[in-house]
């Protein structure tokens, strides 16, 4: 008979709701300098809601979240859940081009940013500049923009009060007028198939797309990671400092309010104070999952001082020997790995615990219980065989809503059976975990010979000075492509691009071996991604190329 | 703070059979399933379905009488993310042609009634080139032309009617689908999929498919439940249709309270009366007055055969509902308003408030959210003032199936379902029913386009016009009226025109009454039926419709 455990569903907002009540003293949330209880939290939360009614935001209506993590990024996320409306959470790293692109394509009635500066950000000065006319708006509850004609009002949390828009004060006051019971009654309102979030992708080619998801494709996605896949309790501490407007917090978070564990987060991500919220609040898992941020850890020289016995999982998507390495820096730790993107809910798979050692640095493990994987031959779509190189296709709860206005490029990406086509290369092994061989169109024509970048790379990678390499597409009048490599080197390190390419010779097959290495000590980088077309257009853009030689013997620095 | 939890319907009995799996699910004269039995059964209708070729999102229809088979063969379905298709027992060829293909049903699941009423000869008489399907016996897929997506028509009762696959077949079907493919599949199913296509009659000429989610129907159960009161383990006797949401909404409030539902074929109110006793059921939805009265009415209703009944759900006016808890030994009635396109009810009255309050269908359930809008401008009427009652909530349906057009005019940019009645929200917020708003009757419970059966009058070659009007009737509410004018130079008589649609339109559109007429009360452009209502309700005596 089927004992399957019975899939049960809630809204983002029930999720929180159920967590105040089962673990009402529980500490949900931690920033090195403030924290809250799952109870606190839903307060907090109920207020935010609260405020957001009084100014006439409810089911279906769009809050624009423009700020860094903070706290009150958590309470306003669940306080629009509450509402049946829909939080945009907004790139913090975008200017001005991108966030009026955004207010005005995402639909925004509301946006909310801050005045607390992070790297040096002026988020309000960025939004009154992205909004003209603004300043001269007389009532900040009504504007009346021409460059964003639904939007109602801009919010500034903090001390401030810009013209035109409304203060934290005016905002919190605001809630007065509005009852908790009209909350909870608007709170049961809401449907899990109705969207929950719409998440901008960094687009790494064109203007970025929004993906709306359902409460269904969150609270499910969360739910297997925590139970199918991380086992969290509520003892867990999950150390999480990704942005709060990206799925690698967003997931997360909902895998840790399932289980009542506690969420940790910080505002201005910096090595140091890494290391000093780990060394206070004692992790069971890290989740830097990005090779940038997982290096800084590692190497940091008070790395030392974490107590890793109490680390029970770190989370990281890199190449296999990448992964190996880091693996070695916290032995007795499970190193997982992941599969996913924002237009399935993040993530899809992650590496079982019990997945060997081999299979975590190769694979990102199965899919989530109820979610279909398959490979395919991106021309013929013919299903590919096991441990064969194919399109990446997803079908499932996970699925994303269609690309917010855009219906041309929703029929692009899914077909008539519900497929999503990635647009990633991947293959299978035997029992069904993915393995990630890079963007489809990441691919280089080498006088005719297929190579994925990320074979070159994870190639590179084993280099003991290489902290990060990318390989892009070059010009050429022989053979139309050759591979060009952008390198990072560790702190201390030194190396010649010649040096680089000796590496190479012999190793890999000629053809990959890169004509032109480039050495850098920042990336262009979207939210998470590096922008792999801006590094195209450097290399396209350089007059005189020459060979390797030519310009590899020192280090080149190329600002992002 | 509230919050709900919803599944897939297929998980609510996974649940079930998890944590009650000796309890039963389900109780019919004679026979009954536990939880355990229920999901092991529903398991090998999915696999039979699977072996047949159904997959997820595909249609599988269902015709057969109320049976545990029904159920069985439903959850199987949704079990594996196929959308069921409930088939209106009284459903003739005009129906039926036009309900399988509209729904694009992949597999039908037809049996014998037990006495007068063969759906597998009615079926045969809908699509008479089955009788050319002759490989169909032998599993080989159907060709028709009336039913293009139509595989197979499966035969539970082994008829051997031409053209249909076997029961033995079926169950073969199902023995080369492992068990873990169901469990497999299931967990692919999604609570905001389509689980069900209920046919409804709207306004057009012919019923349109309301398509309801799990987490529509699921919500729908766990919300009556909480409001009627249902404890865990309690159990209720239901003895509507099972192609109506009457069945649904009470049968998944009690799965999800893991409690007993008790049906029967036929409704009889002497072996209703028997499984209410016996079963020592505690919650009547019996819902239509014909159906309650007769229970209050039969012989030995007494206090014992009602020992153990807190609540009785009937729908009638205020005054029927008043003098019908009197009868009920102690028993409270409640009453609601609701339709296909919510999967129940959109309001249902609270068994533990005062009988004034009691006997109003308007308390609006959790979650759900009803206005009243002006007729004239769309605005938001004020409280006593009459307008069309607006929709929406989590029970919503999702459209019309194959509609793109007619869900559109339905549901306007905010979501609301404009639902064609017409009411009014008093100053408690009660909601107070006041009729159809749209061009249709209420037979016996059932909705009927008048614009249906004139269409299908209009197409016998000697009627040149038709317009169909209902006239109240003490029994079923009200009953359809035929005004006809006959093509110049023919002649056609009241049988001929009852003849027409007998076996052809399900017999409750079919005309009690006949009227001849030469010339039409009319506006500028179109025929007044208020005053044909008017003259129907003349001439029979009864006081003029409001």
């Amino acid at each position: 008979m089927m004992r399957g455990p019975p899939v049960e569903v809630t809204t983002w907002g029930g999720l929180l709701v159920a967590a105040a009540q089962r673990w009402p003293d529980h500490v949900a949330l931690a920033f090195p300098d403030s924290r809250l209880s799952y109870s606190q939290l839903l307060t907090r939360a109920t207020r935010r809601a609260r405020s957001l009614r009084a100014l006439g935001i409810g089911a279906g209506d769009h809050v624009g979240l423009f700020m860094p993590n903070l706290i009150e990024y958590v309470e306003i996320l669940f306080g629009v859940a509450l509402l049946g409306a829909v939080t945009v959470p907004i790139n913090a790293r975008y200017k001005e081009h991108e966030l009026g692109y955004i207010i005005e394509n995402a639909d925004l009635d509301i946006l909310i940013t801050t005045d607390v500066a992070a790297d040096s950000v002026d988020f309000v000065e960025l939004v009154r500049v992205s909004l003209p006319g603004i300043g001269e708006m007389a009532d900040a509850t009504e504007l009346r923009l021409a460059s964003a004609p639904r939007l109602r009002s801009v919010v500034v949390l903090g001390a401030s009060q810009p013209q035109g828009m409304l203060s934290q004060r005016q905002f919190e006051a605001a809630a007065e007028g509005i009852s908790e019971e009209e909350i909870e009654l608007l709170a049961a309102r809401v449907a899990v198939r109705s969207v929950c979030i719409m998440i901008y992708t960094s687009g790494t080619t064109d203007l970025p797309k929004g993906c709306p998801l359902t409460h269904e494709a969150l609270v499910r996605s969360g739910r297997a990671m925590s139970r199918q896949r991380y086992l969290l309790t509520a003892d867990d501490v999950f150390w999480d400092p990704l942005p709060m407007f990206h799925m690698s917090a967003i997931l997360p978070i909902t895998a840790v309010f399932d289980a009542g564990a506690t969420f940790l987060s910080m505002t201005h991500v910096e090595p140091d104070a890494s290391i000093n919220q780990i060394v206070a609040e004692r992790p069971t898992v890290l989740f830097p999952s990005f090779p940038t941020l997982t290096t800084a850890l590692i190497h940091n020289p008070r790395w030392g001082e974490v107590d890793l016995t109490r680390v029970r999982v770190v989370n990281n998507v890199a190449s296999p020997d990448m992964l190996r390495a880091f693996q070695a820096a916290y032995p007795d730790a499970v190193q997982v790995s992941a599969y996913g993107l924002t237009e399935a809910a993040g993530v899809v798979s992650f590496n079982e615990l019990t997945d060997t050692l081999d299979e975590r640095s190769t694979t990102c493990g199965r899919p989530f219980s109820g979610i279909e994987i398959r490979v395919v031959d991106p021309e013929t779509g013919e299903p590919r065989g096991v441990g064969e190189h194919g399109e990446i296709n997803i079908r499932g709860y996970c699925l994303f809503e269609g690309y917010y206005r855009d219906p041309e490029k929703t029929a692009e990406t899914m077909d008539a059976d519900g497929w999503l086509h990635t647009g990633d290369l991947g293959s299978l092994d035997l029992d069904g975990r993915i393995s990630y061989h890079g963007r489809l169109k990441d691919m280089l024509k080498v006088g005719g010979e297929n190579v994925a970048a990320v074979e070159i790379e994870s190639y590179l990678g084993t280099h003991p000075a290489v902290k990060i390499a990318q390989v892009v597409s070059a010009p050429d009048p022989k053979y139309v492509e050759v591979p060009a490599a952008f390198v990072e080197l560790h702190d201390g390190s030194e190396m010649t691009a010649d040096e680089l390419i000796e590496y190479c010779r012999g190793k890999i097959a000629g053809f990959k071996v890169p004509r032109y290495v480039r050495f850098v000590t920042e990336w262009p980088m979207s939210a998470t991604k590096i922008q792999k077309y801006r590094l195209r257009e450097w290399i396209q853009g350089e007059p005189d190329r020459g060979e390797h030689s030519a310009l590899g013997s020192s280090r080149t620095d190329r600002g992002a | 703070m509230q919050y709900r939890e919803v599944c897939t319907a297929g998980d609510l009995i996974v649940r079930g059979a998890v944590r009650v799996p000796d309890r039963d699910a389900l109780v019919f004269p004679g026979e009954r399933r536990t939880y355990s039995q229920l999901l092991d059964r529903s398991v090998s209708a999915a696999r039979s379905l699977r072996g047949l070729g159904v997959r997820h999102g595909d249609r599988v229809g269902i015709l057969l009488p109320n049976s545990l088979e029904y159920l069985e063969a439903w959850f199987g379905a949704m079990l594996i993310g196929a959308i069921v298709v409930p088939i209106n027992g009284r459903f003739q060829s005009r129906e039926l042609q036009h309900v399988v293909p509209d729904a694009g049903i992949r597999v039908l699941l037809v049996a014998e009634e037990s006495g007068a009423v063969s759906y597998v000869e009615r079926i045969s008489r809908a699509f008479p080139d089955l009788s050319n399907e002759g490989e169909a016996a032998g599993g080989a897929r159907l060709d028709l032309a009336a039913a293009p997506g139509l595989h197979h028509v499966v035969d539970l009762s082994s008829s051997r009617a031409r053209g249909f696959l076997p029961s033995a077949l079926w169950d073969a079907a199902g023995r080369s689908v492992a068990e873990g493919t169901v469990e497999r599949t299931a967990a692919r199913v999604a609570v905001g999929d389509p689980a069900t296509i209920f046919y409804t009659s709207g306004t057009t000429a012919l019923p349109k498919g309301c398509v309801l989610t799990h987490e529509a129907m699921v919500r729908q159960g766990q919300e009556t439940a909480d409001r009627l009161g249902i404890r865990e383990g309690d159990v209720l006797f239901g003895p509507l249709p099972m192609f109506h949401v009457g069945c649904t909404q009470p049968l998944f409030a009690m799965l999800w309270r893991l409690g007993t539902y008790c049906s029967m074929a036929t409704f009889d109110p002497a072996v209703g009366l028997r499984l209410i006793r016996e079963e020592q059921a505690t919650t009547l939805f019996t819902a239509f007055p014909p159906i309650t009265n007769a229970l209050v009415e039969a012989e030995g209703f007494d206090a014992g055969s009602f020992g153990h009944v807190r609540t009785v759900m009937n729908v009638a006016p205020p005054d029927q509902l008043r003098g019908l808890e009197k009868k009920l030994f102690g028993a409270r009635v409640v009453t609601g308003f609701g339709m296909t396109e919510v999967a129940g009810s959109m309001a249902l009255s609270d068994p533990d408030d005062p009988i004034e309050r009691r006997v109003l269908p308007g308390l609006v359930l959790h979650g759900a959210e009803i206005e009243v809008r002006d007729i004239a401008d769309g605005s938001r009427a004020p409280a006593g003032v009459e307008g069309e009652i607006v929709l929406r909530g989590p029970t919503l349906f999702s459209g019309y199936h194959g509609r793109p057009d007619l869900t559109a005019e339905a549901f306007d940019e905010d979501g609301w379902f404009h639902s064609g009645d017409l009411g009014m929200i008093d100053s408690d917020g009660l909601l107070h029913y006041r009729g159809r708003l749209k061009d249709m009757l209420k037979v016996g419970g059932e909705n009927v386009a008048a614009i249906e059966v004139e269409s299908h009058l209009m197409v016998h070659p000697r009627i040149a016009m038709a317009a169909v009007v209902g006239l109240p009737d003490g029994r079923l509410g009200e009953v359809p009226v035929a005004y006809v004018e006959v093509v110049p130079e023919t002649e056609l008589s009241v049988e001929e025109v009852i003849a027409w649609c007998e076996g052809m339109i399900a017999s409750f559109k079919v005309p009690r009454h006949v009227r001849f007429v030469t010339d039409w009360p009319m506006s500028a452009t179109k025929i007044r039926k208020v005053d044909l209502r008017r003259r129907i309700a003349d001439e029979f005596g009864l006081p003029p419709p409001p």
